[in-house]
């Protein structure tokens, strides 16, 4: 069983996190995965829904190939939050989009999945973020639930993987992260950054993602 | 004689536009050398600046090489899906094309996952230095060639993309089965709190 959320936000990161997630790992039998989006981030929503596709299609080539094997790739929803900061939003503003963020946060990592992993594990494992500034205000609501002894300090674990983007400096949100010390890992996916902030650095994991040619092959090339 | 298709795709961005560079990929000199590098086909991203790039195509139309398509547009609302599979050789159909672009990291990500030799051009007019320090690392790393806005520039460097990808065939091979493509890369799945302290004392002992 594995119950694990994935804050999205805005194309770029949510694309990096998606080719991170594809990797080729299955089966996902009895996991479960929510996302986080921000609302009217419709770019995120079909990059989600072809990340989600794309996983029912490599299931479906395993069962067919192999003969013994039941391939899943488990379940997910999606939960809306008001955006955190738009970009390019006055700085004075954010506190109070930050709050409505908060309010639409709190209910989406309380409420369990309702389905059989939602049964069994009431809050999730781990909870990743990439960079997005909702990323931080969900690490700050997980802090503000385990201070309150809502949740358990041994659940919603965050991990942070700054964006592949950031190459010599940490992202804002990262920075916040960094400081505040409220994620439970903290890796970067370049040598010069992870040096310059004193953090692990984890390499370019975007590229274990699966290429189209592992996808659907095309002809002989001339 | 049926001939191969060869696309070429640049690619600015849907918000800044890079007026420099969609200038200069708009000159007769650089279609001429497509089309003796046996392009068929240029297809340019323009942003914002599709009004006076169409105006100023329309003024050169004459001048369009024969056995070239020049085609000017704004954005798409899928570039990987519409435009960067038109790069991509096909059996019988097409050649390996190329993809020249501003160093935005979603258009990088997307022609590495199509598998597209791709070809840098960091805005330097813009204020941050990131495009700089990105199209720096992918070219350290061998995932792109670095050129300026320059035609000319542009033409060496698209011959440099043509041999830096025979490189890249043999580094990364197509696969069928799940691979570690980015090696010491750690995988998500595997991203605990325990197992990452793990790792990290793994790696001290290496050291």
């Amino acid at each position: 069983m594995d119950y694990t959320l994935f804050v999205l936000g805005s194309g770029g990161h949510t694309k990096e996190m998606l080719m991170m997630m594809d990797d080729g790992t299955l089966p996902f039998a009895n996991t479960h995965r929510r996302y986080l989006i921000s609302r009217g981030d419709t770019m995120s929503e079909h990059h989600l829904a072809d990340y989600e596709a794309r996983l029912q299609t490599l299931c479906a080539q395993i069962r067919g190939t192999s003969s013994s094997s039941s391939c899943s790739p488990g379940t997910h929803d999606k939960r809306t939050v008001t955006r955190a900061r738009r970009v390019h939003q006055p700085l004075w503003s954010t506190p109070l989009t930050a709050l409505l963020s908060i309010v639409d946060i709190f209910p989406a990592l309380l409420t369990p999945p309702d389905n059989d992993v939602g049964r069994a594990l009431r809050y999730p494992g781990r909870v990743f973020s990439n960079g997005p500034a909702t990323g931080f205000f969900v690490a700050l609501a997980v802090h503000l639930l385990k201070m309150g002894y809502v949740i358990p300090e041994s659940c919603c674990k965050v991990i942070y993987i700054e964006s592949w983007a950031r190459i010599s400096t940490l992202s804002l949100t990262g920075k916040l992260l960094l400081y505040t010390g409220i994620a439970d890992v903290f890796v970067t996916q370049h040598q010069e950054v992870a040096a310059r902030y004193g953090v692990q650095n984890a390499g370019e994991i975007v590229f274990n993602s699966r290429r189209l040619d592992d996808i659907e092959p095309s002809p002989v090339k001339c | 004689m049926a001939q191969f298709q060869r696309h070429c795709l640049v690619t600015v961005g849907a918000t800044v536009g890079f007026k420099q560079l969609t200038e200069q990929v708009l000159q007769p000199e650089f279609w001429e050398f497509l089309s003796a590098e046996g392009f068929t086909s240029l297809r340019i991203q323009c942003g914002p600046d599709i009004g006076w790039a169409s105006a100023r195509l329309d003024s050169l139309r004459e001048r369009v090489p024969k056995w070239l398509e020049v085609h000017v547009f704004e954005t798409t609302p899928n570039l990987m899906m519409d435009e960067m599979m038109l790069c991509k050789a096909w059996s019988g159909l097409r050649r390996m094309g190329v993809v020249v672009s501003h160093a935005g990291t979603g258009t990088i990500l997307d022609a590495w996952k199509v598998g597209l030799p791709v070809i840098v051009v960091p805005n330097e007019t813009l204020l941050d230095n990131h495009q700089a320090e990105m199209a720096k690392h992918l070219a350290k790393e061998g995932y792109a060639i670095t050129s300026t806005a320059s035609y000319l520039d542009l033409q060496g460097a698209i011959h440099k993309a043509d041999l830096l990808w025979q490189d890249n065939k043999s580094r990364w091979p197509p696969h069928t089965v799940k691979p570690q493509k980015a090696p010491g890369a750690l995988r998500l799945w595997e991203m605990h709190p325990q197992e990452v302290e793990k790792e990290e004392d793994a790696q001290m002992t290496n050291d």
